[in-house]
């Protein structure tokens, strides 16, 4: 889905910048002419991922590595893949033909090719070409790949698309945490936490209670998750790994323990509590469960999440009488500077890895919506067009936001590209809300 | 160190191949080892995830009747304006009932759960909701009745009331509900 | 006599005078006519090379509208690159190089600077071979 009206803008951009084109030749007649380009539009690459050859071999049709491929690389807003639909059958089935590609706008080109090797085991090769200057970038083997694990190889040779045409990280070999409210008529109201692939499909249920949970946080090497359960009828910290065998309750104090955010370290967790009297951060160290208070503000202070090099701090404070991002650095966490000033309500800060955005949510006309903060220039921009968001969490790459919102028939999980350009809703069926993206499963 | 071994890893699982010619077979057992270990990354592989089968979670306190006890007709719950915590009179007209009640049950224990409607963030009206329930706190207290025998409890936006999406619905969820345990 | 010889030598004298004066508006006339057929040559020149400067700067700026809407990046970056591109008489690209950037140009954006050039190929005709140069060296500007 494309927003029309950004379209547009980058069109009257395009036809501005065409005004400013300036020629100069050159005074000797056998100097090369020299001529300036100015402006230049921003766009998604345009990307063919032909269909992967004896795809058949794969039995199940969710198992469709081409298509997995265009529905990340498309979710990125940077890609604009062609629709396999579009594709000429002659084409795709004959030998490579970037002349073809070239001509019909397709700057690059992924072909691939699944070979069995076995019962339930597969070869994927994979290469990307770029049809305008011949220039292969990416030539890769998956070997002995069970077809339970296709999928997660698919998002690896998407994040090496991604990382070869950007030169940023991928992003989707990785995971989503949420919560699942399961609201089966005659049974009571129940709440899942769940991790799925971060495309939101193959889900695995890690908990189930029948008292709410929600703010997940996942810790940086993807093997636990802290969130907030209310199993004991009050707001509690917890802390458990993935694999089942560690689960603990790190923060049970009277009042208010919540907003787990766990350090790019790993060793400390940021959180709110109120035993004080009234919400304050709090930093955890977690091998020693030490507690040391980062805020003394008799307003509301929560929501507190680290910077990408993990000096400082973003959290929500209603000291000026309604919900702004403020910024505070370990070292000297009584020096706090305001970072949002345009808007009424400004809530759930989360810090891009790259140091350079924040995301939060804005109260806006139409609504709650997730708007992105350069830090660098303080510009704000609101890039949702869905009005009742929360939970904003960035991508590892930087490059996309999931959050959750209502629609009709209950909470949505959708992503947003950090640049505005695509919004997809998450196939996970059901009520959910609350995302957490993890860290990158594999190392790149 | 361990960073630097899975790369190593990834690198062995991904030859490159050369332009136009077909790709080295690759093998040997490590690799292939590797290839699916690599792919799901440590500490979650499909089977190494167990999920906690915790049906039982949060069970023993959902036994507690999560309905209010009205006493004399009157609801104990006491509504709020959109990011409010303010109370009004009919607010007031609900606290200053239940005060002459609980003074004639002096060693009744009162919870106080304090709730918002869904809009806005989450961990926000988690503390929206403390702060309601300490503003009927304090007005109990002004009027007499013991600090010691308050609990003051937030659900945020987690246990509304009313499930719709609509003005109707989240002005029955900006509320703080009393309860009265041993009752 | 004596008056005749005189008569006779005044009029010789007279006569070459003439025909001296003759031959000399005869040389004057070639020469201007000499230096008119320059002047006019060298206007004709003058006009040609204007022309074919002109027609130049029409078909370069031709060239440059082609690479500029040819131009498309995922991201900005206020980065100043130089091109150098060799182009056939047809207008087919032959050869392109990044050949310096100003700052930190990542690989993307240094891609992003080629790729235009040649998305733009084949570029714009020249309308003769005297307008025409094998040689361009495109100056991208992000802003």
């Amino acid at each position: 889905m494309r927003f029309q009206g950004k379209m547009m803008h980058q069109q009257i951009k395009t036809v501005i910048a065409g005004l400013a084109l300036l020629v100069s030749l050159a005074a000797l007649a056998d100097d090369p002419v020299r001529v300036e380009i100015t402006g230049g539009t921003e766009q998604s690459y345009p990307i063919a991922v032909t269909p992967f050859k004896n795809q058949v071999a794969i039995a199940n049709p969710d198992y469709n590595i081409a298509q997995i491929i265009r529905d990340d690389l498309g979710r990125s807003g940077s890609f604009n893949p062609m629709r396999e639909a579009d594709m000429s059958p002659v084409m795709v089935a004959g030998d490579l033909n970037l002349d073809y590609w070239r001509k019909v706008g397709q700057d690059y080109v992924v072909i691939g090719e699944v070979r069995p090797q076995g019962t339930d085991m597969y070869q994927v090769d994979m290469r990307l070409i770029n049809s305008l200057n011949q220039q292969e970038l990416v030539a890769r083997r998956w070997n002995g790949v069970s077809g339970q694990l296709l999928r997660a190889a698919a998002h690896q040779m998407s994040d090496a698309i991604y990382s070869a045409i950007t030169g940023r990280g991928g992003a989707f070999d990785s995971r989503m945490a949420y919560i699942r409210i399961d609201r089966t008529p005659g049974k009571r109201k129940m709440f899942l936490l769940e991790v799925a692939d971060s495309d939101g499909y193959a889900p695995r249920t890690i908990l189930r209670s029948y008292m709410p949970l929600m703010s997940i946080s996942w810790s940086p090497d993807a093997t636990r998750l802290a969130y907030v359960s209310f199993e004991n009828r009050k707001p509690e910290v917890i802390i458990q790994s993935l694999d089942g065998r560690l689960r603990q309750s790190v923060a049970s104090f009277d009042g208010i323990n919540s907003a787990p955010a766990w350090s790019p370290d790993g060793r400390s967790l940021l959180m709110t509590l109120s035993k004080g009297g009234n919400p304050d951060i709090y930093v955890m160290d977690v091998a020693t469960r030490r507690l040391t208070q980062l805020t003394f503000d008799p307003a509301i202070e929560t929501e507190a999440t680290w910077a990408a090099d993990g000096q400082s701090i973003f959290f929500n404070s209603d000291r000026r009488g309604q919900p702004q991002v403020f910024q505070a650095s370990l070292a000297s966490p009584r020096d706090v500077k305001r970072i949002t000033f345009d808007g009424k309500y400004n809530a759930k800060p989360i810090a891009s890895p790259d140091g350079r955005y924040i995301a939060y949510i804005r109260q806006d006309v139409g609504g709650f919506k997730i708007t992105t903060q350069d830090l660098t220039t303080g510009d704000s921009k609101v890039i949702s067009s869905t009005g009742s968001d929360e939970s904003p969490s960035f991508s590892p790459n930087g490059d996309m936001i999931a959050y959750s919102y209502n629609d009709y028939r209950g909470g949505v999980i959708a992503v947003l590209s950090r640049n505005g350009r695509a919004f997809t809703k998450l196939n996970i069926a059901g009520d959910v809300r609350d995302p957490a993206w993890g860290p990158l499963t594999t190392a790149q | 160190m361990k960073n630097l071994s899975r790369i190593a890893l990834l690198s062995a699982v991904s030859i490159l191949l050369a332009a136009c010619s077909d790709p080295p077979v690759d093998d040997s057992a490590a690799n292939k080892a590797t290839v699916v270990d690599g792919a799901m990354g440590n500490g979650m592989s499909s089977n190494g995830l167990k999920g906690m089968d915790l049906n039982a979670l949060g069970a023993m306190s959902a036994l507690e009747d999560d309905k209010n006890y009205a006493v004399g007709g009157v609801q104990p719950t006491i509504y709020f304006g959109f990011d409010q915590f303010s109370l009004d009179d009919k607010a007031q007209a609900v606290v200053s009932h239940y005060v002459r009640y609980l003074s004639t049950k002096p060693n009744l224990p009162i919870v106080l759960e304090g709730n918002c409607d869904e809009r806005g963030s989450s961990e926000y009206n988690m503390a929206l909701g403390e702060r309601r329930a300490k503003a009927v706190r304090d007005a109990l207290v002004v009027s007499g009745i013991a600090t010691s025998r308050i609990k003051v409890v937030s659900f945020g936006e987690e246990k509304p009331a009313a499930e719709g999406h609509d003005e109707t619905a989240w002005a029955l969820n900006r509320r703080v509900d009393m309860k009265f345990p041993q009752q | 006599m004596k008056k005749k010889a005189e008569q006779e030598a005044k009029d010789k004298a007279e006569a070459d005078r003439k025909a001296k004066e003759a031959k000399e508006q005869a040389q004057r006339e070639a020469s201007l006519k000499k230096a008119l057929q320059a002047e006019r040559e060298a206007e004709a020149k003058a006009a040609n090379t204007a022309m074919v400067q002109k027609e130049r700067s029409t078909w370069i700026s031709a060239i440059g509208a082609k690479v500029q809407r040819a131009w498309t990046r995922d991201t900005n970056e206020n980065v100043v690159c130089d091109v150098y591109t060799r182009q056939t008489r047809d207008g087919d690209v032959k050869e392109v190089r990044v050949q310096n950037c100003q700052g930190d140009a990542s690989d993307a954006y240094k891609r992003s600077v080629e790729l235009a050039v040649r998305r733009a190929s084949p570029l714009p005709k020249a309308p003769s071979d005297e307008v025409f140069k094998s040689e361009i060296i495109f100056i991208f500007r992000p802003q």
